[in-house]
């Protein structure tokens, strides 16, 4: 029976065989190039990243150096409770997260606002002049900014206050009052990146099609027109990518400018988490207790960005994943 | 001093016989017997070649004086010693070089670490050594220890080791004084006040005649603890918790009532502009200025301040004149004191893993004698200093106490332990030498202890105690610029009471007792 | 077109001369403190322009033999890191950015993960040691080879490229990897030129690494010869205890000094690539 179909079902066997290919193989051959592509990329993230993620469980045990991971003393939730029950608890997370949030609001409009006006020059020496000075700043180091920050706004003489003496306005003590504290910051932050964070979205306007351009104006477009219909949506999916990724960093403020820009005087505002580690720290250099507050942040911004890539998804056409 | 020399001698050949019997592990640079004529040689008073070793250590690297290897003082550590170093200098903080190395379980054999809290930390971890167990074959340290029985309990774990050599004599850099213009104050017909009432007053004239300036000026924001003290010891406590001699218990300065009386005080002055406003958030570099343009005329610093000011400045104002000031007294009835600062925390440790030990020992042992002393303090007579019958004196090619550190790598990271603080004083100026001489008038009559905590003891001072810090920190910082009422003096109280007060002060007397009952075991 | 001074050009141009003054203005003072003499200094004379013209202090931080060496080491780690972590990302990025890559979805979660989550420095250190890359030239450069950051940026704009493009490859025969080296790579120079010039900055100004993975002086960057001199007198230096008098206060012009020398050579780097920030790169790819 099966010689007298034979001849016509092999030739229906010979189209039926790349259809019955194992799902497996098929995904290979549409992706090995790809794959190949992103090898390097793998290895790296295996071997530089999660492999160390073995070092997470120390967040649940009394760290010994010397003894090393295994052997340390297992703990428990012991430090995610001393970080929990610290009655400055909600304090600082109120602190960290009001922080961020200024940042984000004031500062990442800033960057694409001047990377808008720089696209407008006509000047090209101008236009370079200005890229190139403008991010100057971003090179200072942090200890160095906070100190200028500090003395310029010194009133004992300080640049500023100097400056508002000549319009009648009384020595403002910037940096003792705790109202002032996240204006100041956040200036200081727009001042030292702003600049550096242009570059990426000046890139991203060289491929803006010109031509679309062209057939704005034809079509009698104004600037602020071509601005919204064109050049904006041009650029849209690096300022959607770039702004996911900043709200996931929203609660991870570098300690080391808050550190140095912080006194007694402004706590109440100028307090955040990474600061107080570093002073809880000092006293006995417990890498567990810092690591177990790293974790829990590390949670919530998660949560974060998973909802900002969520929103953006339903939103937009750009996502992160 | 031939006698602990010899037995010294005798232990370095007897430790290298040892040592080049057992099979090579690590002893680098160790003779074995009968390669050489070395081990042979009777242990005699004249100074033979010593057997050389190496041991591996990590050191400080102060950026004013950078580690070189070239250093004289290495070479003659060597001569006297035999022991040469394989230095390693952090590639960042010392700390975290110390943390990557304990981590990784590959030890130096020597390691200087920054305070005891970190060596009693990673001792108690099993990293470290613990130098009593060797002390017995050490005379040199046994009778040092003997001669400073103080900073030898200073220098022990809670749990009754040492994991770090103490030291004694260059803890003198660290004084803290109250500097004045004494220019200023002659040209104004002042003097050198002797209570805080009368530095009021002497404030208030200098504001008076020089209304933009603030008279009294600190860089109380970049070195809160140390400022803290200063001026709680001026009123008669201290600024956190602290022992009092007099009474027998600890107790907790910043609730007692010469503390309000510190707080009312500092508020006038803010009040009044005689200190600037800024205070908090002053940086070091501001504060320099006002002190240099005569911005302000009274601080409180370290004493190396009165030649950091007066060499910069005289060159072009000569009447300049920056001098040591007795420190006011708070309220009447408490003497007028300076803290007790002038300690050093810092040491060399010998790693738990190291295969030396006993070789590491002997070594260290030199730094401990007379001899050792007088190298690592002068250097070597002829070449770095001469001596004019009881005095030495530096050669005048070191100008000051910076070149000779430089040029010589004395009192660098590692280099010594005991030393000779008249080393330093010799190159300062007068004025200086004055500072130091004057300062000690004014030294309270005990060292405030300082226990070593256990790891749960720690835990109560790292949480409990920074959550009153930080509450006493806001209110002071409060009171003074007015946004709290004075009236509220015992609500805060109150709430520091709250925050764990209590607690805070019966861990550090349950750690103060210990260590009191602790025997140094000598020989 | 007429060249009107309209009122957008007048704004426009105020806000941008008020963004230069502010952003140089720092920078010219510092250049200034660290050409003058120390009396001037301290007496806070100093703001734009040098007083007391010296060179005392780059003769100190230039006359330091290691740092010759030290801009030696900076320069190859920079050059070289830049290059390996400029060939992993853009594979990587471009692979991630084709919509048809199997296993996309969780790749780029699993790689965003990590910007969150991180074993910390120990354990990466352990990691590090156990593959023999400490103290040595690839323990500087590999394991900063890919920044999430980066790579989601560089991916963003692969996505960017017309369909058009990869579709015309295939049809001359080019697999993904042809596709990418042939097509995508040549038309993406902005992009090139904006993560290179990240990483480049990022390893040039990096302190963690050596920190972390270097041991013999002779191997140090110019960072960590630099970075003790300007953190000498601060208080976030991190060494906790009281340095107190021992500690010598180093001198205004001195830090600024070593930031010049530091931050100058890779500050010029910048208005190198400009050129390659040119509109419309994409246009001709399309229309031919």
């Amino acid at each position: 029976m099966a010689q007298a179909k034979s001849t016509p079902n092999m030739i229906r066997e010979v189209n039926v065989r790349p259809e019955r290919k194992s799902r497996m193989t098929r995904l290979w051959q549409n992706n090995k190039y790809l794959w190949l592509l992103f090898l390097p990329c793998l290895i790296y993230f295996i071997l530089f990243r999660y492999v160390p993620m073995f070092g997470l469980i120390i967040t649940f045990k009394d760290y010994n150096l010397f003894k090393g991971v295994w052997e340390s003393k297992w703990v428990g939730l012991k430090y995610y409770k001393m970080f929990l029950e610290n009655p400055d608890f909600l304090l600082l997370m109120k602190n960290t997260f009001l922080l961020g949030l200024y940042k984000l609001v004031f500062g990442f409009p800033a960057p694409i606002i001047l990377a808008l006006l720089l696209n407008e020059l006509k000047n090209a020496v101008f236009k370079r002049f200005v890229q190139t000075v403008s991010y100057l700043p971003h090179f200072i180091s942090n200890v160095i900014v906070a100190s200028m920050a500090i003395m310029f706004l010194s009133p004992s003489g300080g640049l500023i206050n100097n400056l508002l003496g000549v319009f009648g306005v009384g020595p403002i003590n910037f940096m003792m009052k705790p109202e002032m504290f996240r204006g100041v910051y956040v200036l200081s932050e727009i001042w030292q990146h702003i600049g550096w964070e242009t570059i990426i979205y000046l890139a991203a306007l060289t491929a803006v099609d010109p031509r679309l351009y062209e057939a704005a104006s034809i079509d009698g477009a104004s600037r602020m027109r071509k601005l919204w219909h064109v050049t904006l949506p041009g650029i849209s999916p690096a300022i959607v990518i770039t702004l996911i990724l900043n709200i996931g960093k929203v609660l991870e403020i570098g300690f080391e400018k808050v550190f140095l820009m912080q006194n007694p005087a402004i706590y109440e505002t100028a307090d955040i988490i990474s600061t107080y580690v570093y002073r809880v720290g000092m006293e006995q250099g417990n890498f567990s207790y810092g690591a177990s507050i790293d974790l829990f942040m590390g949670i919530i911004s998660l949560v974060f960005i998973y909802g900002a890539n969520q929103f953006s998804r339903r939103v937009s056409e750009t996502s992160l994943w | 001093m031939k006698k602990p020399y010899s037995i010294m001698m005798t232990g370095l050949l007897s430790v290298a016989l040892l040592a080049g019997c057992t099979s090579g592990n690590g002893n680098s640079g160790t003779n074995t017997p009968g390669t050489t004529g070395e081990t042979n040689t009777p242990p005699a008073s004249e100074q033979t070649e010593l057997p050389s070793k190496t041991f591996t250590a990590l050191l400080d690297n102060n950026a004013t004086f950078p580690y070189t290897a070239d250093w004289p003082i290495w070479k003659w550590l060597k001569e006297k010693t035999g022991v040469t170093l394989d230095v390693q200098t952090p590639s960042g903080k010392l700390g975290e070089s110390l943390n990557l190395a304990i981590a990784s379980n590959n030890l130096p054999d020597l390691m200087y670490m920054p305070n005891r809290r970190e060596s009693n930390k990673f001792g108690q971890q099993g990293a470290l050594v613990d130098i009593l167990e060797y002390v017995d074959k050490m005379p040199n340290l046994s009778a040092w220890m003997e001669q400073y029985p103080e900073e030898s309990k200073a220098a022990l774990s809670a749990d009754g080791k040492m994991y770090m050599f103490p030291n004694q004599g260059f803890g003198e850099t660290n004084r803290m004084i109250w500097l004045y213009r004494q220019d200023i104050f002659e040209a104004e017909g002042l003097k050198a006040p002797a209570t805080f009432d009368e530095l009021y007053e002497a404030l208030k004239k200098l504001k008076a005649k020089y209304p933009d300036t603030y008279p009294l000026s600190l860089r109380y924001g970049q070195i809160p603890d140390e400022m803290n003290t200063n001026l709680a010891v001026n009123f008669g406590v201290g600024e956190g918790a602290y022992y009092d001699f007099e009474r027998n218990e600890w107790l907790y300065g910043p609730v007692q009532d010469n503390y309000k009386a510190l707080v009312e005080k500092w508020k006038t002055f803010y009040d009044e502009g005689l200190i600037p406003p800024d205070f908090l958030s002053l940086q070091t570099k501001q504060w320099q200025d006002m002190m240099s343009t005569s911005q302000a005329f009274v601080t409180i610093d370290y004493i190396s301040r009165v030649d950091f000011f007066n060499n910069a400045m005289q060159k072009d104002e000569p009447s300049y004149n920056m001098q040591f000031m007795p420190p006011p007294a708070g309220v009447p009835g408490v003497p007028q004191h300076n803290p007790y600062l002038h300690y050093m925390e810092g040491g060399l440790t010998v790693a738990s893993t190291s295969k030396q030990i006993e070789d590491i020992m002997q070594y260290m042992d030199f730094f401990f004698s007379e001899e050792g002393r007088v190298l690592t303090s002068w250097g070597v007579e002829g070449e770095t200093y001469e001596k004019e019958g009881d005095t030495y004196k530096f050669k005048p090619e070191f100008t000051d106490v910076t070149e000779m550190r430089k040029q010589t790598g004395l009192q660098t990271s590692g280099t010594y332990a005991w030393i000779d603080y008249n080393a330093h004083l010799s190159l300062f100026s007068e004025d200086l030498q004055n500072a130091y001489t004057e300062a000690a008038k004014y030294d309270p009559a005990n060292m405030q202890p300082r226990p070593a905590f256990t790891e749960e003891e720690n835990e109560v001072i790292s949480l409990t105690g920074q959550a009153i810090k930080k509450h006493r920190d806001e209110s002071f910082a409060k009171f003074v610029t007015g946004s709290r009422d004075l009236a509220e003096w015992d609500s805060y109280v109150a709430e520091l009471e709250n925050l764990g007060l209590q607690k805070l002060l019966d861990t550090y007397k349950a750690a103060y007792d210990r260590q009191q009952n602790v025997e140094l075991k000598v020989n | 077109m007429l060249r009107k001074l309209s009122p957008f050009h007048l704004i426009s141009t105020f806000i941008l001369l008020f963004v230069v003054v502010v952003t140089l203005y720092p920078f010219v003072h510092m250049l200034a403190v660290s050409l003058s003499s120390d009396v001037h200094v301290m007496r806070n004379e100093v703001s734009l322009w040098p007083k007391g013209l010296n060179f005392k202090m780059y003769e100190i931080v230039l006359g330091d033999p290691k740092i010759w060496t030290a801009y030696k080491n900076t320069l190859i780690y920079t050059v070289l890191g830049t290059v390996i972590a400029m060939v992993v990302t853009s594979m990587g990025a471009y692979s991630l950015s084709r919509p048809q890559m199997a296993f996309r979805t969780p790749l780029t979660m699993l790689i965003v993960f990590t910007m969150f989550f991180s074993g910390g420095m120990i354990p990466t250190f352990l990691v590090v040691r156990s593959l023999g890359l400490v103290d040595t030239l690839w323990g500087m450069v590999l394991p900063g080879a890919v920044s999430t950051w980066n790579l989601i940026l560089m991916r963003t704009f692969f996505s960017g490229i017309p369909r058009e493009l990869e579709e015309s490859g295939r049809i001359d025969g080019l697999n993904d990897i042809g596709i990418f080296l042939r097509i995508i790579v040549p038309l993406s120079k902005a992009s090139f030129a904006t993560i290179a010039l990240f990483y480049a900055v990022g390893l040039w100004n990096n302190f963690i690494f050596p920190l972390l993975y270097l041991r013999s002086q002779d191997m140090f960057p110019l960072q960590v010869l630099l970075r003790n001199l300007v953190l000498a007198g601060s208080v976030s230096s991190g060494d906790v205890t009281r340095i107190g008098g021992d500690n010598q206060i180093v001198e205004e012009s001195l830090k600024f000094a070593t930031i010049m020398v530091s931050t100058l050579p890779i500050l010029i780097v910048y208005p190198f690539i400009q050129k390659y920030f040119v509109k419309g790169a994409m246009i001709g790819a399309v229309k031919g």
